[in-house]
């Protein structure tokens, strides 16, 4: 009888239309999940790093892996047996070492293979393996091996979820067909384990991620989605008083438990053999007091050494043997089982399979990550960048367990570093809106009346080019404007650059921004890619500008208000006060003529309530008088100075209401004169911010030494 | 020669390790670890030993490593432009004795591959290559070590024999240059250029050893160094030292100081030993704050105490 996960996958395959309209389907919704995640393509950002291209999104594959029932329970007691006997092997290499004693395991080869954590030996956590993954393949005469385990940080959970999550979407019918176990009680298990890896009652938990450089992180970022904790980055985290605590805009909180995404070598440059200067220092001295609870304990990534694993399985005999025992993959062995693709041909599946272990029970996750292999990959390294979800069969949905933990309110603790990526974040959408905006505006009236560059022997597209020039930003560094083409172009070019560090920002604080936010920077990437290509036309900047407007939307109506909300819209707040300095400044004052200030008007969306109110041509006065004393216009100087006053007032921050005040006083006088002071306000009331706010550490850098 | 000491032969120093870091710039948070404390030995006895930073440490720990060697930790977190962190240890040290055993190499590592028990955790781990020993396989620095190593270890040489004739080959062959390496210089290049210093040349020695399958770690610690004749001694001229320390079946670990080509070592008082000096480094650290600028000064002084 040909086993049903058979059937099942040639059921799919035999419809070739619809699994080509599925793979259409998964990836869109790859793209805007996991692109929301990572905003891919980034520029150089200001500290001159950039985001790893490693971490580009893969494709799936829409023919899933499939597993019968009777299949995956057998695997789920192996993978049970396993994560547990390797935490006794761990529990042995750092505690007694009889496996080193009794000859076993060669010590040579842990102190060799640089994973042996030096300060580890002699630690006794709670538990070593809280999390756990494992590669499995079958050989072409169907059995399993294993390829490698992982015990460090195990990557790919979240990628697993995330595929799910894309297939869930895509063939929700047939999922439901053939009773495909979900995987929604995974994520509560996962906290529950965490959680139970400290002694607190409703122990704080963090992420541990390696920021937006980390090839991962996409996946640790969709995580502490997952989970509903924070994201915290070693610069997030401090250890004082042997507590480890995560700084926040009201001070330092504490941290219980830390899911960390680092590798073992990683996380403490205090460490004898850490490598380098990132991490937290003195982390582990906080875990040896039992200030915070680490997931999976130091130490656990020696498993992962490849000089240990011709050791492994008499280590785990020696300790735990098995029952239900796979064997590991013989090296060079490579007639794997093929499986079939959506297109091209069949390529053998490395499955990657999940558990966590509570302490009193590990949860296998029933399904996992399949990854395909090309001709000359190595199993354990597949390069394809193709995955495939992994189904387990079953009679009907099984209901999810889902575990409830008592809530922790997190509500005021925003990091610090959230609330300073949510100001930059608005800082930089306010610029680039404007200068959507004024490019938009300049744009289609040349377009519409191309006679207009002939007018005044071409002074009026000079003009133009001037405003431009101005709100770009450039008018010191580029010297003065020469033409309305060159000054279109280097628009453009800061545009570009603006919408990236706009882009860059938001991408590191992805896990407080809502999922149709996800979605609409995935557009203004797309978008801003092309404007990096050629010249953005009108068209595009209209999307540009829905986009913009978008996640202004989405900021007022879908983030919840406290201190990084008000810290984030005085971000943009001060940048629109600084936008429209620089607009009437450029305009009104220095150039009132009637087509440049209507230029103006029309690019602080003004223009019409300047006709309905005034009735009449365009006069520089009462467009001043508009654009910026005018508080019931949204656009307008003072109105952005009243709303920041009130943030001031919100964040019960006296010296920023001073600021804001004599920005409001210098209103009352002659345009000409209060201008250039408002635009001062702006820049003192920007630095006041930073200083009060983020006076976040910079890195830690290693302290030299030398012996002669 | 008698300093007078406790007991006939026996000499007594007070080392006094200073190390300061200048940042330039006010720092948020300093974090250091130190391996300053020497350790008891069977011909060194410890009297005293303080570590203390300034500015005054929020946090202090103290605990032994994974090899024994005890470890000072402090944490600043206050604003500071400077940190001095000053070890003072009084020292006792037997005369020394000079090792016997004739064991040939190739025995010590048959020995070595079948060690088990508290053995095979307190002596295998030093026949690991670590970072600061290890050689590209088919380097010519490798085949230049392999030279190196073959001329000292004739086959059935004894094992002290040999390392004392490895402590010559180095003493001999390579040039003392404090202007060539740094902390970070390979030891391909120390080979290629035949010069460097003692922590190069301890590494050398472990590197060899190793390289024929014996046990060798890397020793921390400091070297009284006479003044020349006719001149007052100079407070501060005595420097930090490393050597190296090879196990013999019939003699334990013996020491040997590529650098003076000494073996047995004289007036060296050990502070400890690791697989190499990443895990003995005297201090190390990390410091948050706004600058990476540091200018790093250290004095040390040996000097002769009565008993």
């Amino acid at each position: 009888m040909t086993p049903r996960s058979e059937s099942v996958i040639a059921d799919l395959r035999a419809d070739a239309a619809r699994v080509d309209e599925w793979r259409d389907r998964a990836d869109r919704l790859l793209a805007a999940e996991g692109a929301g995640h990572l905003v891919h393509d980034l520029p150089v950002r200001a500290d001159g790093r950039t985001a790893s291209p490693s971490s580009r999104p893969w494709r799936l594959d829409p023919i899933p892996f499939a597993l019968d029932t009777l299949v995956f329970d057998w695997l789920r007691a192996a993978v049970t047996e396993r994560m547990q006997a390797i935490g006794a092997v761990l529990a042995d290499l750092h505690g007694d070492r009889t496996l080193i004693t009794g000859g076993t395991v060669p010590p040579e080869v842990l102190h060799a293979s640089g994973r042996y954590r030096s300060d580890a030996v002699g630690s006794r956590p709670p538990r070593w393996l809280t999390t756990y993954a494992v590669d499995l393949v079958q050989t072409a005469d169907g059995v399993w091996h294993v390829v490698q385990d992982l015990t460090d940080a195990p990557v790919g959970l979240g990628y697993a979820l995330l595929d799910r999550a894309v297939m869930a979407r895509v063939a929700p019918d047939v999922m439901a067909l053939h009773g495909v176990a979900p995987l929604h009680g995974y994520a509560p298990a996962l906290r529950r384990a965490l959680a139970s890896v400290s002694p607190v009652e409703s122990p704080r938990t963090v992420v541990f991620s390696g920021g937006i450089d980390h090839p991962s992180y996409i996946e640790q970022s969709y995580l502490a989605v997952q989970l509903g904790v924070h994201l915290a980055e070693g610069a997030d985290l401090v250890v004082r008083q042997r507590r480890l605590w995560l700084r926040t805009l009201d001070g330092l909180e504490p941290v219980d438990v830390l899911y960390r995404r680092l590798d073992d070598a990683a996380i403490d440059p205090l460490e004898a053999d850490g490598h380098g200067a990132a991490g937290v220092p003195g982390l582990l001295l906080a875990v040896r007091s039992g200030g915070v609870g680490l997931a999976n304990a130091h130490g656990s990534g020696v498993i992962e050494a490849p000089g240990l694993r011709p050791w492994l399985a008499a280590a785990i005999d020696a300790v735990a043997p098995l029952t239900a025992a796979i064997d590991m993959l013989p090296a060079g062995r490579r007639d794997f089982l093929t499986h079939p693709l959506a297109t091209g041909e069949p390529a053998p599946v490395v499955l990657r399979m999940f558990a966590v272990d509570d302490g009193e029970r590990v949860t296998v996750l029933p399904g996992g990550s399949g990854r395909v292999l090309a001709p000359a990959d190595d199993p354990a390294e597949p390069m394809a960048g193709l995955a495939k979800d992994v189904w387990v069969l079953g009679d009907r949905a099984v209901p999810g367990r889902v575990w409830r933990l008592p809530q922790v309110d997190f509500a005021r603790s925003v990091p610090t570093r959230v609330a300073d990526s949510l100001y930059w974040m608005n800082r930089y959408a306010e610029r680039a809106e404007a200068m959507t905006r004024l490019m938009r505006t300049i744009d289609s009236r040349f377009d519409q009346d191309p006679a207009l560059l002939l007018v005044d022997d071409g002074r009026l597209a000079e003009r133009a080019a001037r405003v431009l020039h101005i709100i770009g930003g450039m008018m010191h560094e580029d010297g003065p404007p020469s033409g309305l083409d060159a000054a279109l172009g280097s628009v453009n070019h800061a545009l570009v650059r603006v919408t990236g560090s706009l882009l860059t920002e938001a991408t590191q604080v992805r896990d407080h921004l809502s999922s149709t936010t996800g979605r609409v920077l995935e557009h203004l990437s797309r978008l801003r890619s092309a404007f990096d290509r050629h010249l953005a036309d009108v068209d595009s900047l209209d999307a540009a500008l829905a986009d913009f407007a978008a996640l202004a939307g989405l900021w007022n109506e879908s983030t919840v208000r406290g201190p990084a909300w008000h810290i984030g819209d005085l971000g943009r707040r001060i940048e629109r006060a600084a936008v429209m300095v620089d607009l009437v400044s450029s305009t009104v004052i220095d150039d009132p003529d009637p087509w440049t200030v209507e230029v103006a008007l029309a690019a602080a969306e003004s223009l019409v309530a300047y006709r309905r109110r005034y009735r009449s041509d365009v006069e520089a006065e009462a467009a001043g008088r508009l654009l910026v004393l005018d508080v019931d216009n949204p656009r307008s100087v003072a109105a952005a100075l009243t709303t920041a006053r009130a943030h001031t007032v919100a964040l019960e921050w006296a010296d920023g209401t001073l600021l804001v005040d004599d920005g409001l006083d210098a209103l009352r006088r002659p345009l000409d004169v209060a201008l250039p002071l408002v635009g001062e306000v702006g820049e003192r009331l920007g630095a006041a911010l930073v200083r009060r706010w983020f006076s976040a550490p910079t890195e830690p850098v290693a302290m030299s030494g030398r012996m002669s | 020669m008698s300093r007078a000491g406790g007991e006939p032969g026996t000499r007594r120093y007070r080392v006094t390790h200073r190390t300061t870091y200048s940042y330039g710039a006010e720092m948020t948070d300093g974090y250091s670890v130190t391996t300053l404390v020497p350790r008891t030995t069977p011909n060194q006895r410890v009297l005293s030993s303080t570590v203390r930073a300034v500015p005054e440490p929020d946090e202090h720990e103290e605990r032994l490593d994974q090899f024994g060697n005890p470890i000072v930790q402090f944490g600043v977190h206050r604003p500071h432009r400077d940190l001095v962190v000053e070890s003072v240890s009084v020292v006792e040290l037997e005369p020394p004795v000079s090792p016997v055993d004739e064991t040939p190499w190739e025995e010590v590592v048959a020995i070595l591959d079948s060690m088990v028990g508290q053995d095979a955790l307190d002596i295998r781990p030093f026949r690991a290559t670590s970072s600061f020993t290890a050689l590209d396989p088919g380097s010519g620095a490798a085949a230049a070590l392999d030279d190196l190593t073959r001329r000292a270890f004739a086959p059935g040489t004894g094992i002290v024999d040999g390392a004392r004739a490895l402590c010559s080959a180095i003493h001999g062959g390579f040039g003392f240059d404090p202007t060539f390496t740094e902390v970070s210089t390979p030891l391909a290049d120390v080979l290629a250029a035949r010069r460097g210093v003692c922590q190069d040349f301890a590494h050398l020695a472990i590197a060899a050893l190793r390289w024929l399958g014996l046990a060798a770690r890397y020793v921390s610690g400091y070297i009284e160094t006479e003044p020349p004749p006719g001149q007052p001694r100079l407070v501060g001229a005595d420097a930090s030292h490393a050597w190296c320390s090879v196990w013999t079946p019939g003699a334990g670990w013996v020491d040997l100081d590529p650098t003076n080509g000494h073996l047995p070592v004289e007036r060296h008082v050990t502070v400890g030993w690791g697989r190499d000096y990443a895990d003995v480094t005297p201090v190390r650290g990390v410091v948050i704050g706004p600058t990476a600028e540091q200018r790093l000064e250290v004095a040390v002084d040996m000097v002769p105490v009565d008993a």
